[in-house]
């Protein structure tokens, strides 16, 4: 290919890792949105794998990639970017979700890939001078800023609803929201694709500007990538959501449908906001807030204050964590890719 | 994984008619008390094999209920109730066994109203549990059990009178024992109603929050 | 943050000290009904059926708290709790019946000094039952509560010593079947007064656990 400054393999293997994370994504997170419709009985389980693969599949027509553009060149520099800088970051990030995953710590994979784009990018330059502060200044912000609006948005949706129905028992109330139940896990899940799989869409666009098949022209990006992003993570969903049922008992028990709707809306609203703003947030963070926000309004006990620790931990550590590994592989990198 | 609710109300159905079929074995042994040593050994153990029976139906409820991801009605309820349904053959149970351990080998009035107020209180427990699989009955299943609340309340003067009777008069050495005997047996015979008592209260909570 | 956004619910606070007001009564007309056997001059059936009245009246209060139970979205404590309180509380008010109308049952015309101090422990212990559930509300006031709970408690512990003794004298050689019989009925549902008003103290102190 004419002008291409990397190996066609070389660009293969990236974009494969890149749609590895996506698929990831949606695998850890699938089972979020759908553990009360399938709890409450609204759906099956069946049903409610597609319903959220569907959803998150669905967001493509509804978000602007406006995520994708902040991931791809508004977080660092990309005529800075080569693809030792892209292979550090993709794997920095895989690594640090991987160990996450293994110590079970809410770690958002959001904050591991741009630790992992900007740990890589800082590698390679020696200094943090490709490092966009506006985007990547955003993003540090909004890793605070997002689960909070989920802890507000949500407690205060189920104060709203408390209110409304404060003359019936939860179960009749519960009635009222089989529907709005199902309302929104489908708009959590919209959002959810709509932020997520942008994120993956910008690397593999900084990918391809990196290897001169693409501009920073929106125009350029083959339409496959974003196909391709948004199916990885509907997939990822479908075969991860299955987990639901080993997690039953332990984290679906605390919420019900009322306030299970609550929390979906809240983190769907607070989503929707940022992916409408360009920015890539935590979905985990945002989901875990909203419940948080939920559980502060029902009952203080509810809320997992030993979650809400690990998040704080995940909060602090994450981008320096997931830089740290992708500098090592960007080093890794150079010296065998 | 996931149960056909109706699999639920089928066990606590067939659980429910073990206690009727144990609660009228135990009327009859109450009217054979004292007529037949024969007919006695034999309803007792017709009253052990429905309570061994009783017990297989409660362990696969409760098997379900830990295995299941979905159940109907909440899932608390549903085993409060099989444990109420099966305090109510417990209780049957020790009746039975009262007979010999306490020797008892004459029946009265008052012992035959009881047993019989019993099996028309599990009679409409077993109703109340079979119509409750059906929203569309609920109004039926309230009643139902509205009446077993009834027949309790009855039996408490039931019970008042015969205890009253026994100490009314301070007999001998041997109408002392037999005071003792039957009161115990009254005491036995009340605690199956309260223990249906319970079950009907149970039955009511769950359907004024699936109401 | 935003439980004090939520509907408050604080009737079933009222409601609860309803009911344990009717177990004090009940318990003060129990103790008088005791105290009054044998002695001519107090009309036992009439403190029989003010035992029953109050009995009636906790039931009509309880079945309130648990319709609203079912007609609230939030409630100011754990619904379960709530539950669990309300029938702790009626169970003590039937007990305390079941004691009255054991005077009937068993024929029993004159009352030991056990059973005066078992009936007057039972009134103490439902006073500060009673005390205890008012101060429910008020979180405030979680440490007075507390020191009620564990003043039933001893109340308790008390009562189980004076009716060792009582079963004791029961029976000593030479004492009346009849006699023994009877008492011994007496004195356990006497003894399960105090129980069940034990059994509501740990609730409280459940719910004062969880909710501080």
């Amino acid at each position: 290919m004419e002008g291409l400054n990397m190996s066609i393999w070389t660009l293969a293997l990236l974009i494969a890792i890149a749609f590895a994370f996506d698929f990831m994504n949606g695998f850890h997170d699938g089972a979020n949105s759908i553990s009360t419709i399938v709890a409450t009985g609204a759906l099956t389980p069946k049903q409610a794998v597609l319903f959220a693969a569907f959803f998150n599949f669905a967001a493509l027509w509804v978000f602007q990639l406006k995520v994708a553009a902040t991931i791809g060149k508004g977080t660092v520099d990309p005529s800075f970017v080569d693809y030792y800088v892209i292979f550090g970051a993709l794997i920095g990030a895989l690594a640090w979700n991987i160990i996450t995953w293994y110590y079970g710590i809410p770690s958002s994979s959001s904050h591991a890939l741009v630790g992992g784009l900007v740990g890589a990018t800082m590698a390679k330059a020696g200094s943090g001078a490709p490092i966009v502060w506006e985007g990547f200044g955003k993003i540090l912000a909004f890793i605070i800023i997002s689960p909070l609006v989920g802890v507000i948005i949500g407690g205060l949706l189920m104060v709203l609803v408390a209110w409304v129905f404060r003359n019936q028992s939860p179960y009749q109330a519960g009635k009222w929201f089989k529907g709005a139940q199902l309302f929104a896990a489908g708009a959590y899940s919209l959002a959810h694709g709509g932020n997520d799989a942008q994120k993956t869409i910008g690397i593999i666009w900084l990918l391809m500007i990196t290897a001169g098949v693409a501009t920073k022209d929106v125009g350029t990006l083959p339409t496959w990538v974003i196909y391709g992003c948004y199916f990885m993570i509907s997939w990822g969903t479908y075969l991860g959501g299955w987990r639901i049922v080993k997690t039953m008992g332990t984290k679906i028990t605390k919420l019900n449908a009322v306030s299970g709707s609550c929390a979906s809306m809240g983190g769907a609203v607070t989503l929707a906001m940022a992916t409408l703003g360009g920015i890539p947030v935590s979905t985990t963070h945002t989901i875990t807030g909203a419940i948080i926000g939920v559980g502060a309004a029902t009952d203080v006990k509810a809320v997992r204050w030993a979650i809400t620790a690990n998040l704080l931990v995940a909060w602090v550590l994450t981008i320096p964590a997931a830089g740290l590994i992708a500098a090592i592989f960007w080093y890794i990198g150079t010296k065998f890719l | 994984m996931l149960p056909k609710r109706t699999e639920f109300f089928e066990l606590l159905e067939a659980h429910s008619e073990r206690v009727l079929a144990g609660a009228s074995a135990m009327l009859r042994l109450v009217t054979s008390l004292g007529v037949s040593k024969h007919d006695v050994a034999a309803l007792i153990e017709e009253i052990n094999m429905n309570e061994a029976s009783a017990d297989q139906i409660k362990a696969a409820l409760l098997t379900m209920l830990h295995k299941s991801f979905v159940t109907p009605l909440n899932r608390e309820q549903v085993y409060a109730l099989t444990i109420d349904i099966d305090n109510v053959m417990n209780a049957v149970q020790d009746v039975a066994q009262a007979v010999t351990i306490y020797n008892i080998s004459e029946s009265n009035t008052e012992a035959r109203e009881l047993a019989s107020m019993t099996v028309d209180a599990c009679t409409r427990l077993a109703r109340a549990i079979a119509s409750l699989k059906e929203r569309e009955r609920s109004q039926e299943t309230v009643n139902l059990c509205v009446e077993i609340e009834r027949i309790e309340e009855k039996s408490v003067a039931v019970i008042y009178k015969a205890i009253k009777s026994l100490f009314a008069t301070e007999g001998d050495e041997a109408a002392a024992l037999r005071a003792m005997r039957m009161r115990q047996f009254y005491a036995l015979q009340e605690k199956v109603l309260r223990a249906s008592k319970k079950s009907a209260q149970t039955v009511e909570e769950i359907l004024l929050q699936n109401s | 943050m935003f439980s004090s956004l939520m509907p408050q619910r604080r009737e079933f606070f009222e409601l609860l000290a309803a009911h344990a007001e009717q177990v004090v009564a009940g318990a003060n007309a129990t103790l008088r009904l005791i105290n009054g056997l044998g002695d001519g001059s107090s009309d036992s059936a009439a403190l029989v059926a003010e035992v029953n009245q109050h009995e009636q009246q906790g039931d009509q209060i309880k079945a309130k708290v648990i319709g609203r139970l079912h007609q609230s979205f939030t409630t100011p404590i754990n619904r379960d709790q709530i539950h669990a309180l309300i029938t702790d509380l009626d169970t003590t008010l039937n007990v305390l019946q079941s004691v009255a109308n054991a005077v009937g049952m068993y024929g029993i015309k004159q009352s030991t000094v056990e059973a005066r101090e078992m009936a007057s422990l039972g009134a103490d212990a439902c006073m500060r039952l009673s005390r205890a559930v008012m101060a429910l509300g008020d979180k405030a006031r979680g440490a007075e509560t507390l020191n009620l709970c564990k003043e039933i408690e001893d109340i308790e512990s008390k009562a189980d010593k004076v009716q060792h003794k009582a079963i004791t004298a029961l029976f000593q050689d030479g004492a009346n079947i009849w006699e023994t019989m009877k008492m011994k009925e007496f004195y356990s549902l006497q003894e399960a007064v105090l129980d069940s008003c034990q059994e509501a103290a740990k609730m409280i102190e459940e719910i004062l656990i969880e909710n501080s």
